[in-house]
């Protein structure tokens, strides 16, 4: 097994793997010659699992049993905003699951969301082992800036599903400026401005001889180019709901074509100034009649359907900006990244906010995956050039008395950090103390995420105010949160790592990481027993094409008429083995056929040159 | 490329191994050339492969290590640095010289101090003395465990270790007192390029683990605290450098110092006094967050006038945070401003940042609007 270490994008809608090969960090194209594959999960009707350009290619057919954003619902809660819009415009069914998470019912069977991502990883994986012709374990994963504790437990647990060790998870933006400084002698600030097709991150970032430190990142987990569909689909919705007084969101086959549509519309947009929305039949009156949707979309009217969505985009960067005691003159070069940066519009306010073009030089849907595979080979090399100053996207603390959040991380701190505070008993005789340990901005902490609570006990009895707490809190550099709390008088000692959950238990994973490998092992011998059919099935055709002239040749010897018989059965036993797809057969098979092909044209040079 | 000597002058045989005379202050007359030659000698690296490393030629480089060994910079395997060694505490350490082309400063330190390190470019790594003559115990035991670390990587770890627990930031960070931030920046990079704990990603470090950590923790709030002005001067002044610089804070650092004073003596239960701090704080600075939890203090007192104007004021402030409309709605509701309160809860639900666990919030809140009013009209 290599220590190689693949990088990649799990994106919204796309997802893209990376390496650094030879220095270098290349893009790896999957078998269609693509370089990125859709974040699409499909169980077809025979119940085969189909994942990446075969599931979007069905899609429409069977739409319902095709999961598709699966990244809009990891790590989220049932009944969570998210969730619920999400319910209302998938044609797939979200259920809820034992532990207060989600799950996806697909042919009656039910899977979590980290699984369903999984798949999509491991379809990475096997893209990257194809090519490198080696076995591939270790991966740096990217995720939004703004992604939870629990959605990147969730997104790690997915790799571990997968049989893909996440050695490390990097904000997408992070990612993105490596790749645009890597290999690069410079000294400057950076924004990287990432619209992608869920999430909108803006991060700012210093860049010097190698060192990349993330100064601020800040974004908004529900602004992205899906919205941005969905604006289109409004309106085609209004327009037709006008005139046929039917509303298409009902129908979910209808709603799906809407949304293939819409998007293909918005990229459209994007180099044309109209274009053509038709979907015929697009929905059923009830009396063996149909309705059909023909328009036509501008640039002009997409930019005015969209423009708070990009003006969102444009008062998240100012506060960014102001909240880093950045100065907008300081950014040296905007780095666009995410396949809506496409969009005209965007460009055009992101150069008119910052004040300069922004770069061209990196390829928005390819260079968060390379910047993966960067960090990735960086880590693994002790003398790589490269070093990542990450930063926590969260405060963290401890709730305090008046239902308070104390930070003692603040936000955009450079891990690895650790912090302590001295806290004090608030009653008279308490013995106790209950450690809360929380994530977020808000001064409550009712508002912020519990990561994990645990309890000090034994302290002396005193007056309130006496007893005193020191909490040490630590953030290791892989993001890893450890809390401890310490009885400055007796030195008794409480620790807790905090483990976000991602909604499934370790159980629940060791029996979909066991359900996944005997799905691996068959995915592998099916890619063998192709290869291996391929040229046996080719040597066949070699030797029967040779059959007739060598058995008039030899035939007439007993020792020939043995070695036809002998040839006639390996040829069978070939095409059994295929027949019945036995792999070990058919690999003893193919080079018996080896050994016939090589006699039978032994036998016809010879003759062929003797007669010549 | 002329050939290597197997004798130096004044050294001896090209296989001796050098180390730096720590008791040595460099001072007039010593190039960039020199310190550069100079920080090479770590008692294990040959003279023949210092010259080769250097890259100035053979000749130049010995002319370089002659003029060292004559000014009793370099000591050979054997010797002991000479009575003069005493070295004085590594937190008043002296700062390094900059660039040769610095003029040179007309005060003298009255003590010889070792040299920490020197301003280099960039690409340069991180310059640390590296003879270990007085090692401790922890020290030796660390030195002998079997890491995955080489010999000089653990001593330039153990190296830096006493710098940090000198406490000296300029040391740790290897800059001058009077270093501007561009620069602080190059060597903060510098010192993370060195020893940041992902440099040895997944490697078996032993001791030096947490050493490593530690170190880049360290380095980190150096940089921070000596790249920000006001910081540095409280830094200089604790470390009794700069006893004349006092500084008035500015308005937002009063009103930060008051908020967390407010917050410090609302938690041990005066609100009284936490909301007088909680006011002054937002005179100076009204910022939502003050605004916001000045709001929430006066509310618990039942200042109900008070509260509603910090409360309108942070969610005007900040109408995208859904937290300060929750504090405002708190401020209707006890206000028995139902009406109101459930205007602002439902706007504050339709904004589209709001996360999963505000939006519960928010309809808690106004499941707890409607029970009021049903109990009110109960009552009534």
């Amino acid at each position: 097994m290599s220590d190689r270490v693949i990088g990649i994008d799990l994106g919204t809608t796309n997802s893209c793997v990376g390496i650094v090969e030879d220095g270098t960090p290349v893009v790896i194209p999957n078998r269609g010659g693509y370089k990125t594959t859709p974040s699409m999960v499909a169980i077809a009707e025979n119940g085969k699992r189909l994942v990446g350009h075969i599931a979007k290619r069905q899609a429409i057919t069977n739409a319902e049993n095709t999961v598709y954003a699966a990244k809009r619902l990891i790590g989220r809660k049932w009944g969570s905003a998210a969730v619920r819009s999400s319910i209302e415009t998938m044609p797939y069914r979200i259920v809820e699951g034992p532990h207060n998470d989600v799950r996806v019912m697909l042919r009656d069977q039910v899977f979590s969301i980290p699984e369903v991502s999984a798949y999509i990883l491991q379809e990475m994986k096997i893209i990257s082992e194809e090519y490198l012709g080696e076995e591939v374990s270790k991966a740096v994963v990217t995720v939004p800036a703004y992604f939870n504790d629990g959605q990147r437990q969730a997104t790690k647990d997915a790799g571990r599903v997968a049989g893909l060790d996440v050695i490390r998870i990097i904000n997408e933006p992070t990612a993105a400026a490596l790749a645009y400084g890597f290999g690069r002698s410079m000294e400057r600030k950076v924004a990287v401005y990432d619209l992608g097709g869920g999430t909108f991150d803006i991060s700012l970032l210093e860049i010097g001889n190698g060192v990349f430190e993330v100064i601020s990142t800040a974004g908004d987990t529900f602004l992205g180019g899906e919205d941005f569909d969905k604006r289109i689909i409004d309106w085609l919705v209004f327009a037709f709901q006008k005139e046929h007084k039917v509303d298409l969101r009902k129908d979910k086959m209808a709603l799906q074509r809407l949304k293939d549509v819409s998007e293909k519309a918005k990229c459209e947009l994007s180099s044309v100034r109209e274009t053509e929305i038709n979907l015929p039949f697009i929905i059923s009156t009830g009396r063996n009649e149909a309705l059909h949707l023909q328009t036509a979309l501008g640039r002009a009217k997409l930019e005015e359907l969209t423009a708070d969505l990009i003006e969102r985009t444009v008062e998240i960067c100012a506060r960014t900006l102001s909240e880093a005691e950045i100065d907008k003159k300081d950014i040296e070069d905007v780095i666009l990244v995410g396949g809506m940066t496409r969009m005209p519009k965007v460009q055009e306010m992101v150069a008119e906010f910052f004040g300069m073009e922004p770069c061209k030089g990196v390829h928005p849907d390819e260079v968060v995956a390379l910047g993966a595979a960067i960090q990735g080979a960086a880590l693994m090399d002790e003398k790589s050039d490269v070093l990542l100053l990450d930063v926590t996207p969260h405060s963290l603390g401890i709730m305090i008395v008046g239902g308070y959040f104390h930070r003692l991380i603040e936000q955009n701190t450079t891990v690895p950090t650790s912090k302590s505070h001295v806290f004090t008993t608030v009653k008279d005789n308490q013995t106790s103390v209950k450690i809360l340990v929380l994530q977020g901005e808000s001064d409550r902490a009712e508002e912020n995420e519990l990561l994990g609570e645990f309890i000090l006990t034994g302290l002396r009895r005193a007056a309130r105010g006496e007893v005193e707490v020191e909490v040490t809190f630590s953030i290791s550099a892989d993001g890893i949160v450890s809390v401890k709390a310490k009885d400055l008088e007796t030195g008794l000692e409480q620790s807790i790592t905090v483990t976000a959950t991602s909604g499934l238990t370790e159980d629940e994973i060791r029996g979909m990481i066991d359900a996944n490998k005997d799905y691996m092992v068959e995915v592998r011998s099916t890619q063998e027993f192709e290869k291996h059919r391929h040229g046996a099935e080719r040597m066949l055709e070699e030797i029967e094409a040779l059959f007739g002239e060598v058995s008039g040749i030899i035939s007439g010897s007993e020792f020939g008429q043995d070695a036809i018989k002998k040839a006639r059965a390996v040829c069978e036993k070939a095409r059994q083995a295929i027949a019945v797809k036995d792999l070990k057969t058919l690999h003893e098979a193919t080079e018996s056929l080896g050994r016939t092909l090589n006699m039978f044209k032994g036998v016809v040079s010879k003759t062929r040159a003797g007669a010549g | 490329m002329s050939v290597i000597p197997q004798e130096i002058p004044d050294f001896g045989s090209a296989q001796l191994a050098p180390r730096q005379n720590p008791s040595f202050t460099p001072g007039v007359g010593f190039t960039t050339e020199d310190y550069f030659v100079w920080s090479r000698l770590d008692g294990h690296t040959t003279l023949r492969d210092i010259i080769l490393m250097v890259g100035l030629g053979t000749d130049r480089a010995i002319d370089i290590l002659r003029k060292l060994r004559s000014s009793g910079a370099v000591l050979l395997p054997g010797e002991t640095p000479d009575t003069l060694a005493a070295a004085p505490p590594r937190a008043k350490a002296a700062p390094p010289k900059a660039e040769t082309a610095a003029p040179e400063p007309p005060a003298r330190r009255p003590r010889p101090s070792p040299p920490m390190a020197i301003v280099d470019p960039p690409s340069q790594p991180v310059q640390l003395p590296m003879n270990l003559d007085t090692i401790t115990v922890e020290e030796a035991r660390a030195l002998a465990e079997a890491v995955e670390l080489t010999d000089t990587e653990k001593r330039r770890i153990i190296q830096m270790m006493r710098l940090v627990s000198g406490g000296d930031y300029f040391a740790i960070l290897g800059v001058p007192r009077g270093v501007d931030k561009r620069e602080l920046k190059r060597a903060y990079f510098r010192v993370s390029k060195e020893f940041h704990p992902d440099r040895h990603y997944a490697q078996e470090l032993g001791s030096f683990e947490p050493w490593l950590r530690r170190i880049f923790e360290t380095a980190t709030r150096a940089f921070q605290v000596l790249s920000d002005e006001s910081q540095r001067a409280a830094y200089l002044t604790d470390m009794g450098e700069e006893p004349s610089q006092v500084r008035l804070p500015d308005k937002a650092v009063q009103a930060a110092q008051r908020f967390e004073r407010a917050c410090v003596v609302e938690a041990n239960g005066d609100r009284q006094t936490a909301l007088r701090l909680f006011a002054a704080a937002v005179e100076d600075d009204p910022q939502p967050r003050y605004l916001g939890r000045a709001a929430t203090c006066a509310l618990a007192l039942g200042e109900l006038s008070d509260a509603e104007r910090y409360a309108k004021n942070a969610a005007t402030l900040r109408a995208d945070d859904a937290s300060y409309a929750r504090i405002l709605a708190d401020v209707y509701r006890a206000g028995r401003k139902l009406d109101e309160a459930e205007k602002i809860l439902l706007g504050a639900l339709a904004l589209p940042t709001i996360s999963d666990l505000m939006a519960r919030e928010l309809e808690e809140d106004l499941k707890a609007c409607s029970r009021e009013r049903l109990r009110r009209r109960r009552d009534e």
